[in-house]
C-alpha cells in the first residue's frame, strides 16, 4: 500500500507537463495550396539491412513556404487540436507513451525566409536554423514517369550519402521531403545510392478546404544543428538512464538498450 | 604563370568544344516588382529533356550555365502563382527580361493522378501466405514482416509505433491483453490474412465521440475450424528441476478455446499471471474491502528484496481455459478459468530487537514454514456492444482453500502452527456508457459478498496468563468467521468551459459485515472455551455517499488542478458479546491542490498540498481478543480510528538534453494525526498482546530526494547518483511507556554505466543505506548496509545474448556474494530458443535483510535456492 502510494508519487513528479495540442497558441505563416503525402521506407540498422521499416510523411505546400511531418502527428494533431478538456484528451491518449513512428520531427523550408527551421522534441522542444540552399543538384538527362507525372532525374550529395532525385517540373513546387528541396519541381522520388532512405510519392492532393500552415507557439529552445545532433546521440546512448528513470524492469531495459542500438543508421551520416 | 595561361586555354578550348553559355536576367511583375522562387527551366528544342535550371533569387535574378551543341534553347518558367511563360532563344550567353502574369487558377486546372494512400479508419488486409517464409513459424514471426507492424520483446504488438488496442480472431477477443499467447502459438498457416483497422475504437457507443490513435488488430482464419497448440520444456540441476507449458487451442467463428497448463519447481510463481493490475485500477479500486482479509497468519519471514527466483522453493501446477462465445451479434459471453495448485517452503532465521526508553529485548525465531494452496479463480463476462450503448459485465467467483503448516523454533521451545485460510468470494462489476442529452454518462455498478473461515491451531498453548490461569497447556485454537457484503454505485460524465474542464463523479457505497471469533484451549484432551473478551460477535455497517469533482485550469506551461472530493460516512458498530458498539456520522472534505510550472525551457516546479481524512477499515475493529498469530493477541475495542493527513510535496528539476544533464530535487513532509494508539504488552518470552486505545496522537515524516545524472560522450558512459533521507518521527506505547521514536534512513547510491560497444553494456552501482533508530532522542540502534551491484549485458549477434549480474554485499560485518549467468540463442530458422542459466554460481546459502521500525529493528536471514543449472527449449506442435 505505502509503495504503491510512494509508485504514484514517482510517477506524478517524472511525468513532465506535456501540453496537448488544444493548449497552445498557433500562428498562421502561410496557406496550404497542395498537400503531397510520402512514404519513407529506412533501414534503421546498418547491421541488418533486410529489415525495412516504413512511415508516412506529408508535405503541405504554401506559396511561400512548406511545412513536413510525420503523417501520423499531423493526424494527432488535427484530431485533438480542437479539443476542450483534458478528459477528452485522456480518453485520446489511451497509453502514457504515445508514439507516432520514429520520425517525429517538422521541418519549415523558406521560413524563415531563405532558411529551414527544423522542430522535435527530445526531452525538451528543439529547433535549429539551416540554410535552405543546401543542396548542389546535378542534372540528368533521364526521364521517367512516376504516378503519372513526366520526372527527370538530379543528383546530389548531402550530409554523407549520395541523393537521387527524380523530380516533376509538371509541379511548379521547388521542394520535396525532408530537407531536400531546390529543384525546379516537386520531387516525388529520393533515395541514397544504397538505398537506405527511400522517399517515394504516395499521393497529391489539393486541401478540400482552407487549410492554414501554422507554427505551435512552444516554448523552444533555439540551438545548432550540431547540438540537436548531440542531444539526439546522448538520448540514444542513455536510453538505460531513461529506462531507469521510468521504472523499467532489468529484462525491459536490455530490450531497450538492444532496440536502441539497432537505430544506428541516421539519415544524415555527416552532421557539419 | 604558365599554369594560368594553361588553364585559361584549357577553359576557352572547353568552352568551344561544349558550346557553355551563361544564361542570367531578371523576373517582374507587371508592376515591376521583382520575383523570387521562380523556376526557369532550360530545355533542349522540341523536347522534354532539361539540361539546365535555375530558381529565382531574392531580387529576382537567376544566373545558369548551358552546355548544349544545339542552335537554340527553350526556356519555361513556372511557379505556384503565376502563368507559365514559354520562351525559345538562341543558344548563346544572353541576358533575359521576363514579365510574368498572376494566374490564380493555374493549381486549380492541375490533375492529381497519384493512387491514393490507406487513409485513417480503413481497414488493410494482408494475406499471410504472400509474407510466410519457410522459417516461420508462428503467426507472430509472419506479423513481424509486415509493413507498419513491430513486436516488441516482451510480445507486444505495435502498429506505426503504437501499442495494439484490441487483438482479435475472428473478430473475437478472448485474451483480452494477454494476447501474446496466441501470438506466439498460433501457427501461420492456419491464418490466411491479418486485418488491420486503423483508428479503432472498440466501445462502438463512442465511435464518433472519441477517436482513437491506436489500431487493432483481427486474423481470419483459414478453416471453420482449428485446432492447434506449442509447448515449452526445460529442466535443470539439482535437484531435479523442471518448468512446463503446454498451449492448445481451438477456433472457430462463434466458439473459440486456450487453454494451457503450467507447472514448475524452478521459483517461478507463475500464479502472478493473474494479479495483473494496472494503476488505474489501484486509484479507482481504493474504497473497495480488501481481497483477502487474512486476519490469521502463522509466522512467517519478510521476505528479501532480490529476485524471487533466488529464493522461491515451489512446486506450482497452473490450469487456465479461455473461451468465447459469440451468442448473436450483439452479445458475447467470455469466461476465464484459473486453477492453481502450489506447494512453497520458506526456511529463514529472525532477529527482533525492540528498544523501549529503558530496555532493549532481543528474540530469535528459526523458522520452517509449509505452504499448500489451491486456488479456483472464474470470470464470467457479458458484453452487448452497439452504436446506442455499451455494457460489460463482469462476474468473478473465488475459492480458497489452503492449508500453511509453521514450526518456529525459539528460546529452546518448538511451536506449531496450523492454520487454514479458506475463502469464498463472489463479485459482479457492471459498466455502461449511455447517452443522455449531449453527454455520455458512465455508470458503474461494484457488488461483492465474500465469506472466510479461518481456523488458526498453536501447539502448545501460548499466553497462558491470559488464557489458561498461568497453567501450561496443550494447545490453542482460534476460530473466525467473516462474512462481508459491499456494494458501490457511480455515474460519471465530463464536461468544459474555456480553459477548464470538470469531471464530476456521483455514488454511494454501502458495506455490511459479520465477524465472529472464539478462542479454545486444550488441555488434556479437553476442550474449553476461553470466553467473554475472546470471542466476537460483531455486526458493523458503513455507507457513503460521496461526490468527487476534479476541476483543471491549463494555460500555456502552467497548469492547477484541484480536487474535491467530498463524502458523507456512517458507521455503524454493533458487538452482541461484549455489548459495545459506536455510531458515527462524519461528512468529510478532502482537497487537494497542484501546481505546475514550466520555465526557461529546462526547469520545471511542482507543488502540491492533499489534506485526507479516513475512518479506519470496519475489518479492524473486534471488541474481544483475537489470536492473530502464535505471539500476538489483539483487540480494537476502541473508537473506530480517524486518521488525518496532510501532504505537502515539492519538486524543482533541470534537464538539459544537450549536455545531457538531469537533475531532480523532491521534498515531501507529512503530518499525520490519529485518534487511536496502539498499546504493546511484551512479555518475556517474546508474545505481545496489542491493543487498540483512545490516544490522539501526531506523527511527522520528511523525505528528500536528490538525483543527478551526466552524459559524457566521450567517454560513451552515464555517471549518477541518488540520494535519500528519510526521517519518522511518533509516538509509541509499550509496556504502559508513552515514548518519542524517530527512525532515520539515508541511502546514497552512485552508479556508472558504460557503453564499451554498441553490443557490450556494462554497469556498477553502489547502494550505501544507514538506518538509525531514536528513542527519545537517544540513538540506539545503527546499521549500515553496503552493496556492491555489477551488472554486464552483452548480445554479439541478435539472436544471442549474455548477461552476467554479480552482487556483493556487506551488512553489519556479515558477507555476502551471488552472481547470475544467462545466455539466450535463437534459432530463428527453425524457432527454437535455447535457454541456459546458471543461477547462485558460488552456491551463497543465505541473504539477510534489514527491517527498521518505530521501535524495533528485524533482521531476517532467509535460505536460498542452491546453486543450479537450467535448459529450456521452446517449441510448436
Amino acid at each position: 500500500m505505502k509503495n504503491i502510494l510512494l509508485f504514484i508519487i514517482i510517477i506524478l513528479s517524472i511525468q513532465t507537463h506535456a501540453q496537448f495540442y488544444y493548449e497552445i497558441d498557433y500562428t498562421q505563416l502561410d496557406e496550404v495550396k497542395l498537400i503531397a503525402y510520402y512514404s519513407i521506407k529506412y533501414k534503421h540498422d546498418s547491421t541488418n539491412l533486410h529489415i525495412v521499416r516504413e512511415e508516412n510523411m506529408i508535405l503541405l505546400l504554401g506559396e511561400h513556404l512548406s511545412y513536413y511531418t510525420n503523417y501520423r502527428m499531423y493526424q494527432i494533431k488535427e484530431d485533438t487540436r480542437h479539443f476542450t478538456s483534458l478528459e477528452q484528451s485522456q480518453q485520446y491518449y489511451l497509453k502514457p507513451n504515445l508514439s507516432a513512428g520514429r520520425f517525429r520531427y517538422t521541418i519549415f523550408k523558406n521560413y524563415p525566409k531563405d532558411k529551414i527551421t527544423f522542430i522535435e522534441k527530445v526531452i525538451d522542444w528543439l529547433k535549429y536554423e539551416e540554410e535552405l540552399n543546401l543542396f548542389d543538384w546535378k542534372l540528368l538527362s533521364d526521364t521517367s514517369t512516376i504516378a503519372g507525372y513526366k520526372v527527370q532525374k538530379a543528383s546530389c550529395d548531402y550530409g554523407g550519402r549520395s541523393w537521387v532525385a527524380w523530380f516533376s517540373p509538371e509541379i511548379p513546387f521547388n521542394d520535396g521531403p525532408y530537407k531536400f528541396n531546390g529543384l525546379p519541381g516537386l520531387i516525388l522520388k529520393i533515395y541514397d545510392t544504397r538505398l537506405h532512405y527511400v522517399f517515394e510519392i504516395k499521393n497529391i492532393e489539393k486541401p478540400d478546404k482552407s487549410t492554414p500552415i501554422e507554427l505551435e507557439e512552444r516554448d523552444y529552445y533555439q540551438t545548432h544543428k550540431f547540438n540537436y545532433f548531440k542531444a539526439k546521440d546522448s538520448f540514444r546512448e542513455n536510453i538505460r538512464s531513461y529506462g531507469e528513470a521510468a521504472g523499467l524492469n532489468k529484462t525491459q531495459l536490455e530490450n531497450a538498450v538492444i532496440n536502441r542500438s539497432l537505430q544506428n543508421n541516421p539519415i544524415e551520416l555527416k552532421q557539419k | 604563370m604558365r599554369y594560368v595561361i594553361t588553364l585559361l586555354i584549357t577553359l576557352l578550348f572547353w568552352q568551344n568544344l561544349c558550346g557553355q553559355i551563361t544564361l542570367q536576367g531578371q523576373l517582374k511583375d507587371k508592376d515591376g516588382e521583382t520575383l523570387p522562387g521562380i523556376n526557369i527551366l532550360v530545355y533542349l528544342p522540341d523536347s522534354k529533356l532539361m539540361i539546365a535550371f535555375a530558381v529565382s533569387d531574392a531580387e529576382g535574378r537567376f544566373q545558369t550555365k548551358v552546355n548544349s551543341k544545339a542552335d537554340s534553347l527553350d526556356i519555361e518558367l513556372s511557379s505556384v502563382q503565376f502563368s507559365k511563360l514559354h520562351r525559345r532563344i538562341a543558344n548563346s550567353s544572353q541576358s533575359l527580361q521576363f514579365e510574368l502574369e498572376y494566374d490564380t487558377k493555374q493549381l486549380e486546372s492541375f490533375t492529381v493522378k497519384a493512387s491514393a494512400i490507406e487513409r485513417r479508419g480503413d481497414t488493410l488486409s494482408y494475406l499471410v501466405s504472400s509474407f510466410a517464409g519457410k522459417e516461420d513459424r508462428a503467426i507472430e514471426d509472419v506479423l513481424r514482416k509486415m509493413p507498419g507492424i513491430e513486436i516488441e520483446d516482451n510480445g507486444n504488438i505495435l502498429y506505426q509505433g503504437l501499442p495494439l488496442l484490441k487483438f482479435y480472431v475472428e473478430g473475437l477477443d478472448l485474451m483480452k491483453g494477454r494476447y501474446g499467447v496466441i501470438s506466439k502459438n498460433l501457427p501461420h498457416g492456419t491464418v490466411s490474412t491479418v486485418e488491420i483497422m486503423e483508428n479503432h475504437q472498440p466501445i462502438r457507443i463512442l465511435e464518433k465521440r472519441v477517436i482513437s490513435q491506436q489500431a487493432s488488430l483481427n486474423l481470419k482464419l483459414k478453416r471453420d475450424i482449428t485446432t492447434t497448440g506449442t509447448a515449452q520444456l526445460g529442466i535443470g540441476l539439482s535437484p531435479f528441476l523442471w518448468d512446463v507449458k503446454i498451449t492448445p487451442m481451438f477456433f472457430t467463428k462463434n466458439f473459440q478455446v486456450v487453454t494451457s497448463y503450467q507447472t514448475n519447481n524452478s521459483g517461478k510463481d507463475v500464479s502472478q499471471q493473474l494479479r495483473i493490475m494496472t494503476l488505474e485500477d489501484f486509484i479507482h479500486n481504493a474504497d473497495r474491502p480488501s481481497a483477502n482479509p487474512d486476519m490469521l497468519s502463522i509466522q512467517a519471514a519478510s521476505l528479501p528484496g532480490i529476485d524471487q527466483k533466488r529464493y522461491l522453493d515451489n512446486k506450482i501446477h497452473l490450469l487456465n481455459f479461455n473461451g468465447l462465445l459469440r451468442m448473436n451479434k450483439d452479445f458475447q459471453l467470455r469466461t476465464n478459468l484459473y486453477y492453481i495448485t502450489d506447494n512453497q517452503r520458506q526456511q529463514a532465521s529472525m532477529q527482533r530487537t525492540l528498544f523501549t526508553p529503558i530496555d532493549t529485548l532481543t528474540f530469535n525465531e528459526i523458522i520452517d514454514n509449509r505452504f499448500n494452496d489451491k486456488y479456483l479463480q472464474a470470470e464470467f463476462s457479458l458484453s452487448r456492444n452497439v452504436e446506442k450503448n455499451y455494457l460489460n459485465n463482469d462476474l468473478k467467483i473465488q475459492s480458497r482453500w489452503d492449508k500453511q503448516m509453521g514450526a518456529v523454533f525459539t528460546d529452546g521451545n518448538d511451536i506449531a502452527q496450523s492454520l487454514k485460510n479458506p475463502l469464498k468470494s463472489i463479485s459482479n462489476e457492471l459498466r455502461s456508457v449511455n447517452p443522455v442529452g449531449k453527454h455520455l454518462v458512465e455508470f458503474q455498478s461494484y457488488i461483492s459478498y465474500d465469506n472466510s473461515p479461518h481456523r488458526l491451531e498453536v501447539v502448545p498453548g501460548q499466553f497462558e496468563g491470559v488464557l489458561n490461569q498461568d497453567e501450561p497447556y496443550e494447545k490453542v485454537l482460534q476460530q473466525i468467521d467473516l462474512t462481508r457484503f459491499f456494494a458501490d454505485h457511480s455515474a460519471s460524465f465530463g464536461f468544459a468551459w474555456n480553459r477548464f474542464s470538470f469531471t464530476p463523479r456521483l455514488g454511494i457505497a454501502f458495506r455490511k459485515q459479520t465477524f465472529e471469533s472464539n478462542i479454545l484451549t486444550t488441555q488434556q484432551n479437553e476442550v474449553s472455551e476461553v470466553g467473554a473478551g475472546f470471542s466476537n460477535n460483531l455486526d458493523a455497517r458503513h455507507t457513503q455517499a460521496y461526490f468527487q469533482s476534479e476541476v483543471e485550469y491549463k494555460h500555456g506551461t502552467f497548469s492547477i488542478n484541484a480536487k474535491l472530493p467530498l463524502s458523507w460516512q456512517r458507521v455503524n458498530l454493533n458487538d452482541v458479546i461484549s455489548e459495545s458498539g459506536q455510531n458515527l456520522e462524519r461528512f468529510l472534505f478532502d482537497p487537494s491542490l497542484s501546481l505546475n510550472y514550466k520555465f526557461h525551457n529546462f526547469w520545471t516546479v511542482r507543488a502540491s498540498w492533499t489534506y485526507a481524512n479516513r475512518l479506519g477499515d470496519i475489518d479492524r475493529v473486534h471488541y474481544g481478543y483475537i489470536l492473530k498469530n502464535y505471539r500476538n493477541l489483539s483487540r480494537n475495542a476502541a473508537p473506530l480510528s480517524e486518521t488525518s493527513r496532510h501532504n505537502f510535496i515539492s519538486f524543482l528539476s533541470y534537464r538539459n538534453p544537450i549536455t545531457s544533464f538531469f537533475n531532480s530535487i523532491s521534498y515531501l513532509y507529512s503530518i499525520n494525526q490519529s485518534n487511536l494508539m496502539f498499546s504493546n504488552l511484551i512479555q518475556l518470552d517474546g508474545t505481545t498482546i496489542l491493543q487498540a486505545s483512545k490516544l490522539p496522537n501526531t506523527s511527522y515524516s520528511h523525505s528528500l530526494n536528490v538525483q543527478s545524472s551526466k552524459y559524457f560522450a566521450e567517454a560513451k558512459s552515464t555517471l549518477s547518483f541518488r540520494a535519500s533521507y528519510n526521517r519518522n518521527e511518533g509516538k509509541s506505547l509499550i509496556n504502559e511507556t508513552l515514548f518519542n521514536t524517530t527512525t532515520q534512513f539515508s541511502n546514497f547510491s552512485p552508479s556508472l554505466n558504460v557503453h564499451v560497444t554498441e553490443w557490450f553494456n556494462t554497469e556498477y552501482e553502489l547502494d550505501a543505506t544507514y538506518i538509525q533508530t531514536f528513542i527519545e532522542k537517544e540513538l540506539r540502534s545503527k546499521i549500515s548496509i553496503l552493496r556492491h551491484k555489477f551488472n554486464s549485458f552483452a548480445f554479439p549477434t541478435k539472436n544471442q545474448t549474455f548477461s552476467l549480474s554479480a552482487e556483493y554485499c556487506k551488512l553489519q560485518g556479515t558477507h555476502n556474494f551471488f552472481a547470475d549467468l544467462l545466455y539466450r540463442y535463437t534459432l530463428t530458422k527453425k524457432k527454437i530458443d535455447l535457454e541456459l542459466r546458471w543461477n547462485n554460481i558460488f552456491n551463497t546459502k543465505n541473504y539477510t535483510s534489514y527491517q527498521a521500525y518505530a521501535f524495533m529493528v528485524s533482521e531476517s536471514t532467509y535460505l536460498l535456492r542452491p546453486s543450479q543449472v537450467f535448459m529450456s527449449v521452446r517449441f510448436s506442435f
